[in-house]
């Protein structure tokens, strides 16, 4: 995957977002004191052939049973991606543990984020929580069906970040997108948005 | 008697511009935080504060440290939903001005550990000024 096809990519995606807000299909009816964004209709992931944190093949189907969150970040990430996991796990002692939502880690970094790095890295902040990796390509099909843009930039002192799209997407027990809440988060507030959501 | 009068004047004068050209205020620094992150980590994030009080603005300009090989000054920015960080050459603190660096912001950016970091070690760093000073600020690893 070259540079220029991830920035095409990247902007496409960020296009995508907007012109899906502008023509109406991003938000529905809220549940009442819903911050986060419902779509109209669930969204159908793509199928998906991605690694989680033990190096066990799974791909998008798998995470049908259970409602789930998806947040888009990598190891590497030092300020937004530990804070966010953070109140994530913050968040998740706010909702009953029989209706707690199994959360996955998707590495935007595929190139470092090797299971046996994230593992760790997601288990630090809840034991219960878990990560899927996989080639570039394949995170590029998973985070474009969600307009969750993401791109490789330099580092004017060496090696690179990512650019990445710091929403928390809530599925539901189908693995079909129905919401997305955006950047700031706040643990109470997720979890509130996350049970009016999941028992409108 | 009349002699000793203008000397006298002019060594308060003397007095009065010496506390003039001394800027009372002082930069104050606080107590470093690093960001909650597994162990191994090798990016991690600093937080603090820097308050200036002095009359003029502050330049903060290099950070270093022993157990970083790299320290810069970054910035997390929210574009279109996106997260994107970039660095800062430098940072101005105007006078009477406090600038904090804190997640999801501005943050000191700690890379390359020089070894792995011991736990009962404190992270120090350095953090120097245009003109000349520098300030220490230390976190628990």
């Amino acid at each position: 995957m070259n540079s220029s096809r991830k920035w095409f990519f990247a902007a496409a995606a960020v296009v995508a977002l907007g012109a899906g807000i502008a023509l109406g299909l991003a938000r529905a009816p809220q549940p009442a004191q819903t911050v986060a964004t419902v779509f109209d209709a669930p969204r159908v992931l793509p199928a998906v052939q991605l690694l989680d944190e033990n190096g066990t093949s799974r791909n998008t189907e798998s995470l049908s049973g259970s409602w789930s969150w998806v947040f888009y970040g990598f190891v590497s990430c030092p300020d937004v991606c530990p804070a966010t996991l953070g109140i994530i796990a913050s968040a998740m002692k706010d909702i009953p543990p029989a209706v707690r939502p199994s959360v996955y880690l998707v590495s935007v970094d595929p190139e470092r984020d090797v299971p046996d790095v994230l593992a760790p890295y997601v288990r630090y902040f809840d034991p219960d929580f878990h990560a899927l990796t996989g080639s570039v390509d394949q995170i590029e099909t998973l985070a474009g069906s969600m307009y969750a843009a993401f791109a490789k930039v330099p580092l004017e002192s060496g090696g690179y970040t990512m650019d990445h799209f710091s929403g928390i997407y809530f599925l539901n027990a189908q693995a079909q997108v129905v919401a997305v809440s955006t950047s700031p988060h706040l643990p109470g507030q997720l979890a509130a948005d996350y049970l009016a959501i999941r028992n409108p | 008697m009349t002699l000793y009068l203008p000397r006298f004047g002019l060594l308060l004068l003397a007095l009065f511009c010496s506390a003039c050209a001394q800027d009372p205020g002082t930069v104050t620094v606080s107590a470093l935080t690093l960001n909650d992150a597994p162990p191994g980590v090798r990016m991690r994030a600093g937080y603090l504060s820097i308050e200036n009080t002095t009359a003029t603005p502050r330049k903060l300009v290099s950070a270093s440290s022993t157990a970083y090989a790299l320290v810069e000054f970054h910035r997390t920015v929210e574009i279109d939903g996106q997260s994107r960080m970039r660095e800062e050459k430098d940072v101005t603190i105007a006078p009477g001005q406090t600038v904090i660096f804190e997640p999801f912001g501005l943050h000191i950016m700690l890379m390359r550990p020089a070894e792995p970091l011991v736990a009962d070690r404190d992270v120090v760093i350095e953090l120097c000024f245009a003109n000349g000073d520098c300030a220490t600020a230390s976190a628990a690893p």
